[in-house]
């Protein structure tokens, strides 16, 4: 599928491509939430075997296993399965560069997506991210190691490009798993960074954080990032990934203030996320993360650069600049940069 | 330049991309907004006030639309692309709405894949459905408006040849017949569906020009006769990939029952390569039809061959259909001997 963003130049074969292609995810979270690619990690299996392993039905994993195949993501060969180059490498549990966990939370998430047509209705979502977070351990899991897991690479790239020189402390606002905090800490020897997040994250934190090199020089402090005081000029970075988007308009903008209280003068403030363009519509990938966001938030969306940039300005920031980060991969995103006077 | 892990994380990230591209469009169909939107409701306002929506949450489907290339957007208006206009809005005698309608409503029991993995069996069947006259109108519109292609081929393909009476097993939208009618100047058909389905058929073909050389025989193809030597030609389109093998042994036996010494039986269907594992399309198939029918399921042409032979039949021959289209399909057609 190769959705191509664009007034009138797509046919009607894209449109139908599209149809099939949802079925085909389906397919894939689907065998990631069975664990069918770790049951495949044995060796080439035959499907009724495949079926024993998972406990499922005799005759249907033989159907999904071939969709799997005629995908790319298993091979067939004599009757027997065996995972292909990209399932044996992403897909099972524990490979490192893996996003298994990130596709089971997309599966989680596929009965709230089914009652899209409700949610467009309403506006509500079936159940919002914090009530996942507080009442479903099993979404929490796969939340929290799935954001790990995407969250490396642009982590590394974004701690790289920062100017992180003479910075001694920096603030992580619900940072989740710890990439980013790690990266910065990693980059930057001798600074000091706090990762306030709530409890339960945290405890998963703790485990993928464990035996990093700069450990010590990362404070895991619990709280919630809509109440717990971010300190007065405690700070010479404040970073704030992926958090914008799970929140309305209002609430970004007193999360920007309460950063611009937290920083030291000359300290900055870095804003990373899916970021679209003036009208809303570019790129492909932020527009439909809207619609994701609407799927389990309650006024999450992707906003506009423009939007992020009138909120620092208003704040009081200045030298505000923004950067793309990893600009290859699907999930490009941006930072946006703004220093405290 | 991209990196080897670039390319393969995107292959990842397209499929997760494409359930957040599909369902929207799914969406605006369920709430027509295509059409709404041609008849001036342009905004997220209007089209809110006017559709009871929530307006935030229209304005980021909107924009995922927009994206998506289905509208373009101008001041906080949207204008439907050009294959919107087509395809999407009510008035246009293209519009793919009902099936489009369809696909959300198997959305559903998409979702619901794991589940029936677990179980192998579908909560809810294809035929429940039909029978509740839940989406009756809307699934046999949606077959037809696919079928319309297809059916032109297999009618162009087919030697009509001293054929002047013919029988569409499940003929569902009637598509085929009217294909078959248009092609065949002294033929004149019998299709046999559900009396529910054939309401909705009656329906969309009484404007059609050979009209009168269609008649309806409402039986259930599954427990009734469908006749004992009347037919030239008898058609299974579509109709053995929602059954079991032993039910398409049976159906096949049927059908050649029902024919002429010398006619021909013809079943129309999409199959899949001997692994089982493509074309893209009929693999997906398998899956769909696991959720809906518990028993459907897509076949091979030497599947097909051998029931055929086993009735009987002999020359047994395939063909592809619609071979330049996106979801090609094949004919196979078997001649009952002469005594």
């Amino acid at each position: 599928m190769s959705p191509r963003a664009g007034g009138s130049g797509r046919c009607v074969a894209d449109m139908v491509r599209l149809v099939e292609s949802g079925r085909a995810a389906r397919v894939l979270t689907t065998a990631c939430g069975l664990g069918v690619f770790d049951a495949l990690a044995r060796g080439p299996l035959p499907a009724v075997a495949v079926a024993e392993r998972l406990g499922t039905d005799a005759r249907a994993p033989g159907i999904l296993l071939d969709a799997l195949a005629g995908l790319g993501f298993a091979r067939k060969r004599g009757g027997r399965y065996a995972n292909s180059r990209v399932s044996g490498s992403f897909l099972r549990s524990g490979s490192p560069g893996g996003v298994l966990s990130n596709l089971r939370y997309q599966e989680l998430l596929a009965p709230a997506w089914a009652r899209l047509p409700e949610i467009v209705r309403t506006g509500v979502p079936p159940r919002s991210l914090r009530r996942l977070l507080a009442q479903d351990p099993e979404f929490s899991r796969d939340y929290i190691l799935g954001m790990a897991e995407i969250a490396r690479r642009p982590a590394r790239e974004l701690a790289g490009s920062l100017p992180l020189s003479g910075a001694r402390d920096a603030l992580d606002v619900g940072g989740g798993p710890g990439a980013f905090a790690r990266a910065l800490a990693e980059q930057q020897p001798g600074l000091r960074v706090t990762l306030l997040d709530l409890p339960p994250v945290l405890k998963l934190a703790r485990r993928l954080l464990s035996g990093c090199a700069s450990r010590r020089r990362i404070e895991l402090k619990a709280g919630d990032y809509h109440k717990t005081p971010f300190g007065h000029e405690a700070f010479d970075l404040v970073l704030m990934s992926h958090i914008t988007h799970d929140e309305g308009e209002a609430g970004n903008r007193r999360l920007v203030t309460r950063a611009f209280d937290a920083l030291r003068p000359g300290g900055r403030l870095v804003i990373h996320d899916f970021m679209l363009s003036r009208d809303r519509t570019r790129p492909l990938y932020g527009a439909l993360f809207s619609v994701h966001m609407l799927v389990y938030t309650r006024q999450g969306r992707a906003y506009g650069l423009d939007e992020y940039r009138r909120w620092m300005r208003e704040a009081g920031f200045g030298s505000i600049r923004s950067f793309p980060v990893c600009a290859g991969l699907a999930n490009a995103t941006r930072a946006v940069v703004g220093s405290r006077p | 330049m991209l990196t080897s892990y670039a390319l393969d994380f995107n292959k990842l990230a397209e499929v997760v991309l494409a359930y957040r591209s599909s369902k929207p469009l799914l969406v605006a169909l369920h709430y027509d907004l295509f059409s709404h939107i041609a008849r001036g409701k342009d905004t997220p306002s209007l089209l809110g006030r006017g559709l009871g929506l929530d307006r935030r949450a229209l304005t980021v489907l909107l924009d995922a639309l927009a994206a998506l290339g289905f509208l373009s957007k101008s001041n906080g208006a949207y204008r439907n692309s050009r294959l919107a206009s087509r395809f999407l809005v009510d008035s246009s005698p293209d519009y793919m709405g009902s099936n489009l309608r369809y696909q959300e409503l198997t959305w559903d029991a998409w979702s619901d894949l794991r589940f029936v993995l677990k179980t192998g069996k579908p909560r809810r069947t294809l035929l429940d459905w039909i029978q509740q006259g839940f989406f009756t109108p809307d699934y046999v519109k949606a077959m037809g408006d696919v079928a319309r292609e297809p059916a032109r081929d297999l009618a162009r393909r087919l030697d009509w040849t001293g054929v002047t009476r013919a029988l569409d097993i499940g003929c569902g939208a009637g598509t085929y017949s009217a294909a078959f009618v248009e092609r065949a100047p002294r033929l004149s058909v019998v299709l046999l569906d559900l009396p529910s389905t054939l309401k909705v058929t009656r329906g969309l073909l009484k404007a059609h020009r050979h009209g009168r050389r269609l008649s309806f025989r409402p039986a259930d193809y599954l427990t009734e006769s469908l006749g004992d030597g009347e037919f030239d030609l008898a058609l299974l389109s579509n109709v053995t990939h929602v059954e079991d093998e032993k039910t398409n042994r049976r159906l096949v036996a049927k059908a050649v029952r029902a024919l002429k010494p010398g006619g021909r039986l013809v079943i129309h269907d999409f199959v899949v390569n001997e692994d089982r594992t493509g074309p893209r399309f009929p693999a997906l198939l398998g899956l769909h039809l696991l959720l809906f029918t518990g028993k459907g399921a897509v076949y091979t042409v030497k599947d097909y061959a051998g029931w055929m032979r086993a009735a009987g039949l002999g020359r047994v021959v395939s063909m592809p259909i619609a071979r330049q289209s996106l979801h090609p399909s094949t004919a196979v057609v078997g001649v009952k001997p002469r005594p």
